[in-house]
């Protein structure tokens, strides 16, 4: 992909997030001005952006949503919820476009549509009317331009250009206008380009003995060539007094509009975007422009500088034309006009120079090849960049390091053993020198691997931002008001943790607020508050990243778990009747399971809290699950901070060690023989109240020989899967230790039962247990 | 006629990246040395530290505007005839004017075609534009 389309896939992306919030805090706070702001920058950036590419509708609608905020930000329109929507789906529609075009680098089939769609949406808010009565108004404010002297038409038939509006003044001054400082004529003769000035008394004169002659009893009418905003910047003080409006030719006598001259004067460069002029036609262009700039009204020290950057300009386009020796003329120019403090002679010989660029312009301009110059990027590239945020990264150079540093701590694991070697065969410091070198690198190994994985590291906040959009549109459309809080977004985990953890997350807040949160008039009648809440909370502890999400909604019937599961025949009848209320809810993770009464059309059906389980253990984390019915329902997921680094606790079995996730670890035990019970071949005993099953790590992984005699109690491992806990018989434990995990590769990698394997700090190989493929 | 073999310098203000990028390609695949500012204040800062031989302005940023940072450029003996282009996606005249008003001296709509864009960044700092026709040059 071209470079500059991946930065604006990235920035695109990042202005999208930046209106979505801006939108919902807008929502939220109506009055405050910084949300609409931040709302319309982000959308006026974005238009800048896209205006590179060839994705026209892409621009359109970006440029309708920026003219509906426009709308709002001046106070014409009121953001009501159906208008947030629209903008919301106006967001949405873009964010799936940047995913195509990142995808497909072309807009997709059938933009167009969406994009009118959604431009109609708004338009329908901003309404429509307002320009035609504006229309009326004028007409009867500037009747007098229909209806000029012999001489009046004679100096506007001169000033008259084809094509160019005219702009019609009526001003009114306020009677006491002398009073602050408003001097009417002034006014009047700083307008540009003007044509026609009349100036008539307000009404009758009054006779001498009442007349006030501080008082100002005269009006203003004038007509200017100058375009209306040129117009309006002279009268910017008096806006209350002045009315000023476009006239279009049309609207003048046929007799006084102008006729177009037989060659047609390019006067394009005036008002047409230059952006699609031929370059060659931007040497005129830009010319004339200078020339305006002279004719720009100021104080005299602005009018000076414009003078002086006016010349310069003139000069270098002199010089890129080939035409440097002209350059003494125009210094004269320029030296009259400063002796004489008018801008008039540079602005004619720059008038003069744009004549003849275009008369002789047929002949084609073409940009020179890069001159020797052309290199010249070196050395600026790196400071100007300093404004950046973050650095981007290719997340794959980032594992590659990883990689790198994990082979270096197995490679550094020899050196102990080099060490004692050299104790063994040398008697001098060789052995110590060793050992010194290797707790040196031992360190800084250690260093490395947390500076690597904190380039990973992300905050949380990154998976709850979506949220807030989420329970807005749902709780908008199921009818429940919902509060949502968000906490400990600012905690960190692993960009990978994260992206595991975003589906869930999404999954269980749409469950919270469909099945969970009940109701305004249910909630009521129970006596709770009518708005329901979500709390989302995001911490660390010492097994990794925790996330909660806990309601006060209905909580979960344990009852109707049973009943469901049984009616689902996922469970037998009498199991279901033995399972404690806790150990019920667990049955909500099993496939296929759906509690609500109606499987409804937000939560869909059947992907339900087994995928949201599946997902966050193949990160290797756990879901936990709390309810109290009529109180709510508290969900927690625990995930490791990182997939790169796995926290394992070592068991030793027949003289190897194996590594077990912590995240799986409820607890170690000595279970005494005589508590383990045994029916047929299956063993089992009791933990914490319930009968949980007995496996033999020995038997599952056919390693030889019996871990039975000779002692009165087993090693026992409690770990959970999905909810149910197993007991497994192990020789002995040891340590808890971070490893970083390999993938079992080649030949090793057909063999089940593994996650993979590390390398422990003596050298030994460590095969850390994929105990639901074992079991 | 040959060209200057010190690179001409453009410090390009605008607060979009893919902006700023845009415009570093095509200028620097044009042989000018480009710097870039993300607001009016760093424009500033970088004009005044280095004046550059010309201004690529964007209108609409946040911290400080174009309009504000050329008023403020245009006071700076230093500054005040260096060469400034606006560039913004208003198409409107009453903006070209503000632009014109602030200091500009010129205005292109966004987007620019590169070759309208290194063209007028040629005429307005003097690298030569015009390739002699043919055998034209005596």
């Amino acid at each position: 992909m071209n470079p500059l389309f991946e930065q604006f896939i990235i920035e695109s992306r990042e202005l999208l997030e930046a209106a979505g919030s801006a939108l919902l805090r807008l929502e939220r706070e109506p009055a405050e001005p910084g949300a609409v702001n931040d709302l319309f920058r982000a959308l006026h950036t974005l238009k800048g952006a896209t205006g590179l590419f060839d994705m026209p509708a892409f621009t359109r609608l970006v440029h309708a949503g920026e003219d509906a905020l426009m709308a709002v930000r001046n106070g014409r329109l009121a953001l009501t919820p159906d208008l947030a929507d629209v903008l919301f789906r106006l967001l949405d529609q873009c964010a799936h476009w940047v995913d195509r075009l990142e995808a497909e680098e072309v807009m997709p089939e059938g933009a167009d549509a969406d994009s009118r769609r959604l431009e109609e949406a708004l338009r329908t808010h901003l309404g429509e009317g307002g320009a035609s009565g504006e229309a009326t108004a004028l007409d009867e404010t500037f009747a007098w331009a229909g209806q000029l002297t012999g001489a009046e038409r004679q100096a506007l038939a001169a000033g008259l250009r084809p094509g160019v509006a005219l702009t019609a003044v009526a001003y009114d001054p306020a009677p006491d206008c002398f009073f602050t400082g408003d001097d009417p004529l002034d006014f009047c003769r700083r307008i540009p380009d003007l044509l026609v000035l009349r100036i008539e008394p307000v009404g009758p004169w009054p006779d001498l003995a009442s007349f006030d002659p501080y008082a100002c009893a005269l009006r203003f009418r004038a007509l200017s060539a100058a375009p209306k905003s040129t117009v309006e910047a002279v009268f910017r003080t008096v806006p209350d007094q002045v009315r000023i409006a476009s006239l279009p030719q049309e609207a003048l006598p046929a007799s006084l509009r102008a006729k177009p001259a037989s060659p047609a004067p390019r006067a394009q460069g005036q008002t047409m975007a230059p952006a699609s002029a031929d370059p060659a036609a931007l040497v005129p262009a830009i010319l004339r422009e200078q020339v305006r700039i002279l004719s720009l009204g100021g104080s005299a020290d602005e009018i000076a500088t414009r003078r002086a950057s006016v010349a310069r300009v003139a000069g270098n386009i002199l010089a890129a034309l080939g035409r440097a020796g002209e350059h003494a003329a125009l210094e004269a120019a320029l030296a009259e006009s400063e002796a004489a403090g008018d801008s008039g002679p540079l602005a004619r010989h720059i008038a003069g120079l744009a004549e003849g660029v275009s008369a002789g312009a047929s002949a084609p301009l073409r940009p020179a090849e890069a001159g020797p110059d052309g290199g010249a990027e070196a050395g600026t590239g790196s400071e100007g960049r300093a404004g950046r945020r973050a650095l981007r990264v290719d997340p794959e150079r980032m594992d590659r390091m990883m990689a790198l540093v994990g082979e270096m701590v197995v490679a550094k694991s020899r050196l102990p053993h080099l060490a004692r070697l050299a104790g063994e065969t040398r008697g001098d410091g060789l052995a110590q020198g060793i050992r010194e070198a290797y707790a040196r690198i031992d360190g800084i190994t250690g260093e490395l691997q947390d500076a690597v994985l904190r380039l990973r590291m992300l905050p949380v906040s990154r998976v709850f931002d979506p949220l807030p959009r989420l329970v807005r549109e749902l709780s908008r459309r199921l009818g429940k008001p919902v509060d949502l809080t968000l906490s400990g977004g600012e905690t960190e985990a692993d960009k990978d943790i994260l992206d595991v953890l975003n589906e869930p997350l999404l999954h269980l807040v749409r469950n919270s607020l469909d099945h969970g949160i009940e109701p305004p008039e249910r909630r009521q009648a129970a006596g709770k508050p009518e708005t329901g809440t979500i709390r989302l909370a995001a911490f660390q502890d010492r097994d990794g990243v925790v996330i909660e999400i806990a309601d006060d909604g209905a909580g979960i019937d344990a009852d109707a778990v049973r009943r469901k599961a049984v009616d689902q025949r996922l469970i037998e009848p009498d199991r279901a009747a033995g399972l404690s209320d806790e150990q019920a809810l667990q049955l909500i993770f099993l496939p296929g399971l759906s509690t609500s009464a109606q499987v409804s059309e937000l939560s869909g059906r059947g992907v339900g809290m087994d995928a949201v389980r599946a997902s966050v253990e193949q990160a290797g984390g756990r879901v936990e699950i709390a309810s109290t019915p009529g109180q709510g329902t508290s969900i927690r997921l625990v995930l490791p901070l990182t997939m790169m680094i796995t926290r394992v606790l070592v068991v030793e079995t027949a003289g190897e060690p194996f590594g077990f996730p912590v995240t799986q670890v409820r607890a170690m035990r000595r279970v005494p023989l005589e508590e383990i019970r045994s029916l047929k071949h299956a063993e089992s005993f009791v933990h914490e109240d319930s009968v949980l099953p007995l496996y033999r790590l020995r038997r599952l992984l056919n390693l030889p020989g019996d871990e039975g005699a000779g002692h009165r109690a087993e090693s026992v491992l409690v770990a959970e899967l999905g909810g149910q806990r197993v007991g497994l018989v192990v020789d002995g434990f040891r340590e808890r230790t971070d490893v970083v995990l390999k993938p079992l590769t080649g030949v090793l990698s057909r063999l089940r039962g593994f996650a993979g394997t590390a390398v422990l700090g003596d050298g030994r190989l460590l095969l850390v247990v994929n105990l639901r493929e074992l079991l | 006629m040959s060209e200057t073999l010190v690179p001409v310098r453009v410090l390009v203000v605008d607060d979009a990246v893919t902006v700023r990028a845009y415009t570093r390609q095509v200028l620097t695949a044009d042989g000018f040395a480009v710097e870039e500012a993300v607001n009016g204040i760093e424009g500033l800062e970088r004009a005044l530290a280095h004046p550059p031989d010309l201004l690529i302005v964007d209108i609409n940023m946040v911290k400080m505007d174009g309009y504000t940072m050329l008023r403020v450029l245009r006071q700076e003996p230093s500054l005040r005839n260096v060469p400034a282009m606006m560039i913004s996606t208003e198409a409107k005249d009453s903006d070209r004017e503000q632009a014109l008003l602030a200091g500009a001296n010129w205005y292109f709509v966004k987007p620019v075609r590169p070759d309208a864009l290194t063209a007028a960044a040629r005429l307005l700092t003097g690298r030569l534009l015009v390739v002699p026709a043919s055998g034209g040059d005596a």
